[in-house]
């Protein structure tokens, strides 16, 4: 539970304040659903979807989405992620970086939907190629980044 | 029984509560039902709105204290520069006061009212959009200090947005960039008015120009005033682009702000005009 009290506060904070300092264009990285990737690896799914509402709540509340666009995309992939990660080789970095890839383009998918079923939609074609592919591709590769930082220490420490 | 069957599929319940949850919170923000939802979010926001202003302090500290004790290689040549822009500035300002007298007395012959100035309240940034569908900003003001809903956010560059939503303690200003503001705009040189609107892509174009309209590239955009949001003659930008199709009832530009939204610190909430304050104006309205 520390852990995710301080987790949430360090991506709050960092969201808003440090994550515009290195848009790219229109995009910066997701770190809530960062936070929920590397969370799921310690939940299980259940505890994975309350875990995803609860970020999504606070991503909706510190943006100008509507209060549940956020909580209803990361609690379905919260759940979903557990799942697909116990059938996954979780020790080679290429299956995370395709799996961040994918949970990025559906989180971007499914926003997308919920905007347009909520009479808020935008243009698709627009959304996808400024917002939904290279907000999954730089999330990706911050995730990844991550994923094999955290390689990299536990390699130092066996070694050491 | 009842009981047995939750234990039994815990997993699917708790999936299908959170996932009914959100979407109920959906539902009712969108039908704007003032109960829950504002009063969920304001609880979200307060929450953390410590630690945002604290990071925000933090920032601007370290800001400050960089440039004006360890980044000062510029200092002697922007000095110079700008001893002569003042030199010119002086030159220019007799020509201008002697050009304000003749606008007041020609004002005075024409009967014409005397707009009023702005109040305005100064505002620190302390974060920007959590994600990056929307453009907004949460600034370190709000009902306490007379920022409500739907008043107009400039800086001296020009027009930044409007506020969209206000705590106690702070608000959330909604950028002209962002893919839901329009503005009413009107072009300085034409005299035309048209519709500002953002984009996914964060650029701003003007809609609905009269398609007759000879709408030049390098023309000053400003607030038109219509929609009673924005008070008339606020700058905006300039047009950089006319795109007339053959066929089309209507012109469309494509806008260059003035304001640089990347790296924006503070920002002047116009909280009335006058002697009256918004909330007085939007009741005689």
């Amino acid at each position: 539970m520390i852990w995710l009290a301080g987790g949430l506060l360090a991506v709050v904070v960092l969201q808003t304040t440090i994550a515009p300092w290195v848009q790219l264009g229109q995009v910066r990285p997701d770190l809530f659903l960062l936070l929920l990737y590397l969370g799921s690896f310690k939940m299980n799914p259940m505890q994975a979807c309350l875990m995803g509402c609860l970020l999504g709540l606070y991503e909706d509340a510190l943006s100008g989405a509507p209060l549940g666009l956020n909580a209803f995309t990361l609690s379905l992939l919260g759940h979903a992620l557990v799942r697909v990660r116990e059938e996954m080789d979780q020790n080679r970095l290429v299956p995370h970086l395709v799996l961040l890839f994918l949970t990025g383009l559906s989180a971007g998918l499914m926003t997308s939907g919920i905007l347009a079923f909520f009479g808020m939609g935008r243009d698709f074609g627009e959304s996808l190629l400024w917002i939904i592919l290279p907000g999954a591709a730089y999330t990706a590769a911050v995730g990844g980044l991550l994923v094999f930082g955290s390689r990299l220490r536990r390699i130092v420490q066996v070694t050491l | 029984m009842i009981l047995r069957l939750v234990a039994k599929y815990r997993r699917t319940v708790v999936l299908a509560s959170a996932v009914l949850f959100s979407f109920l919170l959906l539902t009712m923000e969108v039908r704007r039902e003032e109960t829950l939802t504002p009063f969920l979010k304001r609880l979200l926001l307060e929450s953390v709105s410590p630690f945002l202003k604290a990071t925000a302090y933090l920032k601007r500290s370290a800001g400050e204290i960089w440039d004006s004790h360890v980044d000062l290689r510029f200092v002697r040549q922007e000095n110079v520069r700008l001893q002569g822009e003042v030199e010119a500035l002086r030159a220019r300002l007799g020509a201008v006061e002697e050009g304000q007298r003749e606008n007041q007395r020609l004002k005075n012959l024409l009967g014409l009212r005397e707009r009023e100035p702005f109040h305005v309240v100064a505002a620190g940034i302390v974060g920007r959009d959590a994600t990056n569908w929307f453009h907004t900003l949460l600034i370190d003001r709000g009902l306490r200090d007379g920022v409500e809903r739907h008043t107009a956010v400039i800086t001296s560059a020009g027009l930044v947005g409007q506020v969209v939503e206000a705590s106690a303690s702070s608000a959330r200003v909604q950028l002209v960039t962002d893919p839901v503001s329009s503005v009413g705009v009107l072009l300085q040189g034409s005299r035309v008015t048209g519709l500002l609107v953002g984009g996914q892509s964060g650029r701003l174009r003007i809609r609905y120009l009269p398609v007759r309209a000879e709408v030049q590239s390098g023309e000053v955009v400003i607030t038109s005033g219509l929609g009673g949001v924005y008070p008339k003659g606020i700058l905006v930008g300039k047009v950089l682009a006319v795109d007339g199709r053959r066929g089309a009832l209507f012109q469309e530009a494509t806008v260059e702000p003035s304001v640089e939204f990347s790296q924006l610190e503070e920002v002047l909430v116009i909280t009335g005009q006058g002697s009256r304050p918004v909330r007085s104006q939007r009741r005689e309205e």
